[in-house]
C-alpha cells in the first residue's frame, strides 16, 4: 500500500509559497508567527493574530495547511475557539460554537481533526471529534461524537460515521490534508493506519501501515503533504530516520 | 532525538535540533542542512505551507 518515492520532483503547489513559522522562541521565551517569503527565505515579517488570539496568552495553533489563502486556527487548549483567517487580507471569521454539544450536562473535550475544502460545494469544512468525560454516576451520551462545521451554512452538522479518532491527540504535524480530504493516524493494538475522511461525500477510508513499521518502539509519526502526496514520517528514539512513503489512501480517499 | 516540525518547498523538511534548539531546513534530495537562525521550543512550534490569496474567505467562486 506504500511505495517508495523521490522527493525531489517539482511541483506546482510550490510556486510562490511563503512559510509561517508558528513557534515558541527559547531564547526570550516568546510565541511568535512569522511569515518568510522569498526564494531562499529571505524576507522575514512578524504577523499578529486576528482578534481574539492576540490578546490571550494560550497557545495558538494553525491547523493543517493554508487553503485558498486561507488558515483554520484555533485554540489549543480546548479547540473550542476556532477562526479562519486570511492573513493577507487580515479578513476573518469566528467559527461559532456548536449548540448541540452544550445540551448535555457533561464535560467533554474537543479535538479537531480536518480543515479543507469541499470542492462539491465550494464550501471550507472542519472536522472535530468530541470526546465525553465519564465518570462514576453517568455514562457519555450515545453517538455520534463527530461534527463538521460548514462555512456556507455557518454551522455545525453531526456525522453519523464510524470512524477512529486520531491516536495522537492535540499534536502538531500529524494531520494532513491534500485535495477535499483530511488524513489522520489511527490506531489499534494491532494495527496502525491511516484515516482518510472526503468531506465531499462524507466517506471515510483506511489504509493500513506496514507492520515492521507499527512495531517501532517509541515512535513519533507525522503526516504531511510532499509533492502532491500524503508522506508519512516516523521518527524514533536514537537514530532520525525519516522514512518518507507514499500512501495510497490520498487516491483512494478521493474517489 | 530531533523532530520535523514541518514541510516547506520542494519536499524540504524543517527540523528542530534537540541540542541546541535550531531550526534546520533538510533537502531531502541532497541530504544537506540549513541553519534558519531561529531557536525553537520543542512540540509548540510548526511551520505551514502558504501561499498568498487575496480571494475573501467565504469562497473562492463567489
Amino acid at each position: 500500500m506504500f511505495s517508495k518515492y523521490t522527493v525531489s520532483k517539482y511541483h506546482k503547489l510550490y510556486d510562490e509559497a511563503c512559510l509561517l513559522l508558528n513557534y515558541f522562541d527559547s531564547t526570550d521565551r516568546q510565541l511568535k508567527l512569522y511569515l518568510f517569503s522569498g526564494e531562499i527565505f529571505e524576507n522575514k515579517v512578524q504577523l499578529n493574530w486576528p482578534d481574539p488570539f492576540n490578546r490571550n496568552s494560550s497557545y495558538t495553533y494553525i491547523f493543517g495547511s493554508a487553503i485558498n489563502g486561507t488558515l483554520c486556527i484555533y485554540d489549543n487548549e480546548k479547540h473550542s475557539t476556532i477562526i479562519l483567517w486570511n492573513p493577507a487580507t487580515d479578513e476573518s471569521n469566528i467559527v461559532p460554537v456548536n449548540k448541540a454539544r452544550l445540551y448535555y450536562e457533561f464535560e467533554f473535550n474537543y479535538t479537531i481533526h480536518g480543515f479543507g475544502y469541499d470542492h462539491v460545494r465550494d464550501d471550507y469544512k472542519i472536522i472535530r471529534h468530541v470526546d465525553y468525560i465519564e465518570d462514576y454516576w453517568q455514562e457519555a451520551p450515545p453517538g455520534p461524537y463527530w461534527d463538521m462545521y460548514s462555512l456556507k451554512s455557518n454551522s455545525w452538522k453531526k456525522l453519523y460515521v464510524d470512524m477512529r479518532k486520531s491516536y495522537y491527540l492535540s499534536f502538531l504535524g500529524i494531520d494532513a490534508y491534500l485535495n477535499g480530504v483530511c488524513h489522520w493516524w489511527g490506531k489499534t493494538e494491532r494495527e496502525t493506519y491511516v484515516v482518510s475522511f472526503n468531506l465531499s461525500t462524507e466517506v471515510q477510508v483506511t489504509t493500513l501501515l506496514p507492520s515492521d513499521l507499527h512495531d517501532l518502539k517509541w515512535v513519533y509519526r507525522y503526516l504531511a503533504v510532499l509533492n502532491g502526496h500524503v508522506a508519512m514520517i516516523s521518527n524514533y528514539a536514537k537514530t532520525t530516520s525519516f522514512h518518507t512513503s507514499i500512501s495510497i489512501s490520498c487516491e483512494l480517499g478521493v474517489s | 532525538m530531533e523532530h520535523p516540525i514541518g514541510v516547506g518547498k520542494k519536499g524540504d523538511i524543517f527540523i528542530r535540533k534537540d541540542d541546541d534548539d535550531e531550526l534546520v531546513c533538510l533537502d531531502l534530495t541532497t541530504g544537506v542542512t540549513e541553519n534558519i537562525g531561529t531557536k525553537v521550543e520543542e512540540f509548540r512550534s510548526q511551520i505551514v505551507l502558504y501561499k498568498k490569496n487575496i480571494l475573501p474567505i467565504k469562497g473562492m467562486k463567489n
